[in-house]
């Protein structure tokens, strides 16, 4: 046993000699390209991405949580594996397979919700099957997965699901806490709160996502 | 043509590989899904026939305590309690569906045995407007229909305040799917009480009592 662990360290020190050199730059390469989706290229305030989604199921904030983890779970999986496929699909057939690996994942992720998680899937209804048609996954794959390394493609698919699920987090938070007085279903606001009905329904989400937009693209602009 | 042929060769393999991937985690899945929608379906009755169940117990109780019956127009549920080593018959509830504002409204209901009082109201499935319709699914709504009459009609009241035997308060701001409910409700009720021989409405019950005759 300790004769081959020793075996397996020594191998695989000579294995990442010559990867070492690289590692670093493609790291930091792929760590900025993360925090550019969560921030200067946010798919939601710079986007305006993934807006179908982003007004439909931010109206509780579990229904958001389990979205938000279900599109960073299709995005990244499915860039690793158009990255990971990308030499091998044909230019003008590669929507088509796009589309069917993110379709697949999908409905992985529906599947996985209605065995293990059935109120969760019960609350969100057909919204988890219209990740499919999350502009967000589409452009990841086109933009960047594509043309270049699956780690890397990893991290970037990674920081924009980070950057939408920051959005959409944010969005719900202010529409459950006026919509219903509550967060995550606690009740936060006491009695005395007259709901906000229109937060709940699809204007207060337009209405809300706006300014969203409004006050992230004044403060990065102040900033410039 | 070398061309052509891969691109065909990519899809159809990338398609099988998917399609073997998803057939295989529906299989995986199917069993544990069923099982969630039989026992989502078994929760309901024991809840709007109000007898009590432990999670892990709720399949035997269910067993136990309700019988099903299956015809044409639908199911619907014979509630049985053990008395003196018995089963004596105690209610009856039976799902009853209509349009609502925007999608249709599933709803459970069910009557004591003498077949005039609400024992418990439940709803299956709706999507009414979040916190509007939505609320439907609410306690405070539900429970007020407890021990209400259904004869000669239920009523969903707007503006007042109910005050009848047979009158519920409607949800404020919920006009379309206070009148749905009330619809569903009475339509379904007189049609299966009418089916079980106790016709329901006021004209057939002054038809001297004959309980065969349906409306």
């Amino acid at each position: 046993m300790a004769e081959s662990s020793a075996r397996d360290t020594v191998a695989g020190a000579v294995k990442a000699a010559p990867r070492a050199r690289k590692v670093p730059l493609t790291q930091r390469e792929g760590w900025k390209q993360m925090v550019k989706g969560i921030w200067a290229e946010n798919p939601t305030f710079r986007m305006v991405l993934g807006i179908c989604s982003a007004l439909a199921v931010t109206n509780k904030l579990t229904n958001t949580l389990a979205m938000c983890i279900a599109v960073i779970f299709v995005t990244t999986a499915s860039s690793v594996t158009v990255s990971l496929l990308r030499k091998v699909i044909p230019r003008r057939v590669r929507m088509a397979v796009y589309t069917l690996i993110i379709a697949t994942y999908v409905i992985f992720v529906d599947q996985y919700l209605k065995a293990f998680y059935p109120v969760i899937s019960e609350a969100m209804g057909p919204y988890v099957g219209l990740i499919i048609t999350n502009c967000i996954i589409m452009g990841r794959a086109e933009t960047y997965a594509s043309s270049n390394p699956p780690g890397r493609a990893f991290l970037d698919a990674l920081g924009v699901g980070l950057g939408y699920a920051m959005s959409l987090i944010i969005v719900a938070f202010v529409r459950e806490l006026l919509g219903f007085g509550t967060l995550f279903d606690h009740r936060i606001l006491g009695t005395w709160w007259e709901p906000w009905v229109i937060m709940v329904m699809a204007p207060g989400a337009f209405v809300v996502l706006g300014l969203y937009i409004w006050l992230l693209r004044g403060f990065q602009m102040r900033k410039h | 043509m070398r061309s052509r042929v891969q691109m065909v060769l990519v899809l159809v393999i990338s398609a099988a590989i998917s399609a073997t991937m998803l057939g295989w985690v529906y299989n995986y899945t199917k069993p544990t899904v069923l099982m969630n929608q039989e026992k989502k379906l078994k929760r309901t009755v024991l809840e709007v026939f109000g007898i009590p169940y432990a999670e892990d117990s709720l399949l035997d109780v269910f067993a136990r305590s309700v019988e099903v019956v299956r015809r044409s127009e639908g199911t619907y549920y014979r509630a049985y309690q053990m008395r003196d080593g018995s089963k004596v018959y105690t209610g009856v509830a039976v799902e009853l569906s209509g349009p609502g504002f925007w999608a249709p409204i599933r709803i459970l209901l069910a009557l004591e045995e003498d077949l005039q009082t609400v024992r418990g109201f439940k709803v299956v499935e709706q999507a009414e407007t979040p916190g509007l319709g939505g609320r439907m699914v609410e306690p405070w709504f539900l429970e007020q229909f407890r021990g209400k009459k259904v004869r000669p009609a239920l009523r969903i009241v707007h503006g007042a305040r109910a005050s009848g035997p047979n009158e519920v308060d409607a949800i404020t701001g919920a006009t379309e799917t206070s009148k749905a409910l009330d619809r569903i409700i009475n339509r379904g009720l007189s049609s299966f009480l009418a089916e079980l021989g106790h016709p329901s409405d006021g004209r057939a019950q002054s038809a001297s009592g004959s309980h065969q005759q349906s409306p």
